[in-house]
């Protein structure tokens, strides 16, 4: 009986903790299923979902302060809530005076989902799931592209518009120098955007840099994501 | 039956799989292993002979070596098990080390791949060499793009032969497969999550933190309306001001904001907007109201030559037009009528902290013409070179331009510094070689900042103004041969208090000036005198060489604002002059209390002009007129004044 609890214990240990490791750790590739493919294009250390703020629209003021007029356009702006009050007509002279609201407005979100498309996990879970159109640039580097960024026409040529972005976003790690991407391309998709940023190989991005944390900026939508790269390990490898 | 279950099948099975699940190095720890492989050029995947391999392992002591045959073959045997790390070296290839674990019984692959020492060439991997299951992934890779371009030839081929209908694309071929494409499309924008820190957009200039508490701007924080091509703005400014010297003409002189004491008064009715359509763009702002004529009878240049641009302009408080280049982080090159900002407070009072500011904002806050480039080199700063016709004015006194330029910079959220510097120009109107020089520079700060029902936030607000002018028989030093000394310099600090979540607001401050030459002094309006008429001559109030003039004052303001587009102001005022300046019970207009027309002359008392503009003369021309009229100045004020501003 004895015998039995052990075998039971040890049996039920071992579930779980073939379990417990995601697809990329406790199998090869080959024996990947659509529901892991899925996983590691959605929910893994390559690929997150990011909760992105939403700046709040600026007055025309503030615009012409900054030195622009109008509300800007475009990624990144168009498609996004515009929830600013309007001017109510006053019904009585009581209500001139009334005073509004106090409560500050809820600052609006937006999530995304963020996945390195050049390391290796994610371009084999992709073929499993039949992508084979994977936004990635002919650039070499890191590959990380961003999606859910609400549709909005792409005036001129999608790398132009990357420029603007590429000042925008940065890798960052401890104790060293903020990696700006190479290059940056805004993909209209039948899904919505993609936008995919290329940070150069020559930042040497290693395990021992522990953890790395995009911030971008995208028109009104602010990025913050993290990734620890101990974690972004395939096959004894870091990979991004 | 279902205990002997238990004990025939998914113990026994249970077992199984847990000694499946150990490593089999376990049972054989006595035996030992090996490592072998290839050696290829990772540029032609060619195999590469007489490479040097060394294995060791880090953890013990010796090393084995061996040499790659022709093939590119290596083999080293009877190693314990353990992790190695297995070197490869060649001349003319770069090194590469890679790791590798030696199981008992067993040989374990690791093919190396070399690239050229001199190719500089890598891949996003890191080195160029991948080790043996990278490279089993990278086949299995190109193996199944090849059974999805197979897949693809047959569904084609089925669908065409079902139907004839159109081919479907590669997106909608794998949008059949049971997993998605891509993730999910964003859900829609959700409340706040406490967790992720508010958006700062860290690239718009001024645009990463709330300003709205900075002096001199509108503190509305949403738009009423706009539109792709125009966002329209709206000003209404209206005052009662009660002068506790009561002037009988009703006229109030020393201020380019209050005009009428015991009246009802429209200040400003401003209608314009900003018209914007790609980058190019344009912005004008009307002054219908008491600054048509107020702000404009302070700028004598436009009494040079003819087309009276002071007509032409009266009604524009703003009006220029411009093109905006996507550079850094933006520039402007614009050319119009502007508002100057020299002095901090805004030129519309809903933007200030008090209605009535202090000289060196009071007498400088107006407008100037001509072209300017705003560059934005970060989002915290602005340069902005201006190239004008003069000093805060429509044209040019006289023959030499205005240089001058502001500085903008905001390095915290709680600071704002402002540098305004102008020099160059001749803007003294029948002084063709008089030079100006000056500079305004103003911080503030937001030093309390609680959001709450009380005391929620304070800030300050400093300026500083130094200015002289030299040439055409005055100096900035006073030297004997320049000249009297004309020069400019002043101060001005206000504290302002918000509470309640800002439905409240308190302001406390005021200011001094010295301005020797009274080049800067507004020159009261007596008998409709005008800045025009006074460079002619102004028998009542002079502004010559070496005339005094200092002065100060202090105001406290109290603003009810229940809503963003409206401002229900209160203010009393305090201003103290070394000469006499303030319009006394007497008034400053002739008898019966209308103007002659003829400013440049002293008035007779009976109201008609005297024909002179010398005193001793005016006292004989007006002797059969009762007399020589004086206007009741007085050296001190005080005044409340009670302003609706509003503001869309």
């Amino acid at each position: 009986m004895s015998t039995l609890r052990v075998s039971l214990l040890l049996t039920g240990w071992a579930v779980i903790l073939i379990a417990a490791e995601p697809p990329w750790k406790s199998k090869p590739t080959a024996g990947w299923t659509g529901e892991d493919a899925r996983q590691v294009l959605t929910d893994s250390p390559w690929a997150k979902t990011a909760k992105a703020m939403i700046s709040p629209l600026q007055t025309e003021d503030q615009r012409r302060e900054g030195g622009n007029m109008g509300q800007p356009h475009g990624v990144g702006f168009d498609g996004l809530p515009d929830d600013r009050p309007r001017v109510q007509v006053p019904k009585s002279v009581i209500d001139i005076v009334k005073p509004e609201s106090a409560v500050p407005a809820l600052r609006p979100s937006l999530t995304l989902h963020l996945r390195w498309e050049s390391a290796l996990p994610v371009r084999v879970a992709e073929l499993k799931s039949h992508i084979v159109d994977s936004p990635t640039l002919p650039d070499e580097g890191y590959s990380l592209a961003v999606y859910g960024i609400p549709y909005a026409p792409l005036n001129g040529d999608s790398r132009t518009l990357g420029d603007s972005l590429k000042k925008q976003a940065v890798l960052k790690r401890a104790g060293k120098r903020d990696v700006r991407p190479s290059s940056v391309k805004a993909l209209q998709r039948d899904d919505g955007l993609v936008i995919v940023y290329v940070f150069p190989l020559s930042a040497e991005i290693s395990k021992n840099d522990g953890h790395i944390e995009f911030d971008a900026q995208v028109g009104r939508i602010a990025i913050v994501q993290s990734f620890d790269l101990g974690e972004m390990e395939f096959h004894g490898k870091l990979e991004l | 039956m279902t205990r002997n279950l238990l004990l025939s099948a998914v113990v026994p099975a249970c077992i199984a799989f847990q000694i499946g699940a150990l490593p089999w190095s376990a049972l054989a720890a006595d035996a030992s292993g090996g490592v072998g492989g290839i050696i290829r050029d990772s540029v032609t995947g060619l195999p590469l002979a007489e490479a040097q391999i060394v294995v060791r392992n880090p953890d013990r002591a010796g090393r084995r070596t061996t040499v790659s045959g022709t093939n590119g073959f290596f083999s080293i045997d009877n190693l314990e098990p353990g992790r190695y790390e297995v070197l490869a070296t060649k001349d003319g290839f770069k090194n590469f080390s890679a790791d590798v674990e030696v199981a008992a019984q067993r040989t374990a692959r690791i093919d190396l791949a070399l690239a050229l020492s001199d190719s500089g060439t890598s891949t996003h991997d890191g080195p160029a060499a991948v080790n043996a299951q990278a490279l089993t992934v990278v086949k299995e890779l190109e193996a199944m793009k090849s059974r999805i371009e197979q897949l693809e030839a047959e569904l084609k081929a089925t669908q065409e032969k079902q139907s004839g209908a159109v081919t479907p694309s590669l997106d909608e071929a794998s949008n059949l497969a049971p997993q998605t494409k891509a993730p999910p499309n964003p859900v829609a924008p959700s409340s706040q999550n406490p967790v992720v820190p508010n958006a700062v957009d860290n690239f718009t200039p001024f645009a990463d933190y709330d300003w709205t508490w900075l002096n001199g701007n509108p503190r509305n924080k949403d738009v009423a309306y706009d539109s792709k091509f125009f966002t329209p703005e709206i000003r209404a400014d209206v005052t009662y001001t009660y002068d506790f010297n009561k002037p009988s003409d009703d006229s109030i002189s020393g201020s380019s904001e209050i005009f009428r004491s015991n009246e009802i008064q429209l200040e400003q009715l401003g209608v314009g907007g900003d018209f914007h359509w790609d980058n190019v763009r344009a912005r004008f702002m009307t002054q219908f109201g008491a600054y048509s004529t107020t702000t404009v009878r302070n700028d004598p240049s436009y009494a040079k030559g003819q087309w009276n641009l002071g007509d032409a302009d009266r009604q524009l408080a703003e009006a220029y037009g411009g093109y905006h280049i996507n550079a850094m982080h933006g520039i402007n090159i614009d050319a119009g009528i502007f508002l100057s900002y020299i002095g901090l407070f805004s030129y519309y009072n809903f933007d200030n902290w008090a209605y009535q500011p202090s000289y060196v904002s009071s007498n400088t806050p107006w407008f100037f013409e001509g072209l300017r480039v705003q560059i934005f080199p970060t989002h915290h700063l602005k340069i902005e070179p201006w190239l004008i016709n003069g000093w805060q004015s429509y044209a040019s006194a006289n023959t030499r331009k205005g240089l001058g330029g502001q500085i903008k910079y905001t390095p915290f959220p709680w600071m704002n510094i402002i540098s305004n510097n102008y020099g160059l120009g001749h803007d003294d109107l029948y002084i063709p070689n008089r030079s100006r020089i000056h500079t305004d520079d103003s911080i503030e700060i937001k030093y309390y900042d609680k959001p709450g029902f009380g005391l929620d936030k304070m800030a300050l607000s400093f300026t500083g103004d130094l200015g002289c002018e030299f040439g055409g028989g005055v100096s900035c030093h006073g030297d004997t041969k320049g000249g009297p000394k004309q020069s400019f310099v002043g101060y001005m600090l206000y504290n302002r208090f918000w509470f309640h979540r800002d439905l409240f607001g308190f302001t406390v401050g005021g200011g001094q000036i010295n301005n020797p030459g009274r080049y800067l002094v507004l020159i009261p309006p007596i008998n409709g005198a005008t800045a025009p008429s006074a460079a002619m001559n102004s028998p009542y109030f002079t502004g010559n060489p070496g005339d005094p003039f200092k002065a100060w004052d202090t105001s406290m303001t109290f603003d009810y604002m229940p809503k963003q587009w409206i401002t229900f102001r209160f203010e009393g005022d305090y201003r103290h002059a070394s000469v006499p300046y303030w319009s006394g019970a007497g008034g400053i207009t002739p008898p019966p209390g209308t103007n002659n027309g003829v400013p440049t002359q002293y008035a007779c008392m009976n109201g008609s002009a005297s024909g002179q503009t010398v005193l001793s003369a005016a006292t004989a021309s007006c002797a059969g007129m009762g007399g020589v009229w004086f206007p009741d100045l007085r050296r001190d004020e005080a005044f409340f004044d009670i302003d609706i501003l509003v503001k869309f």
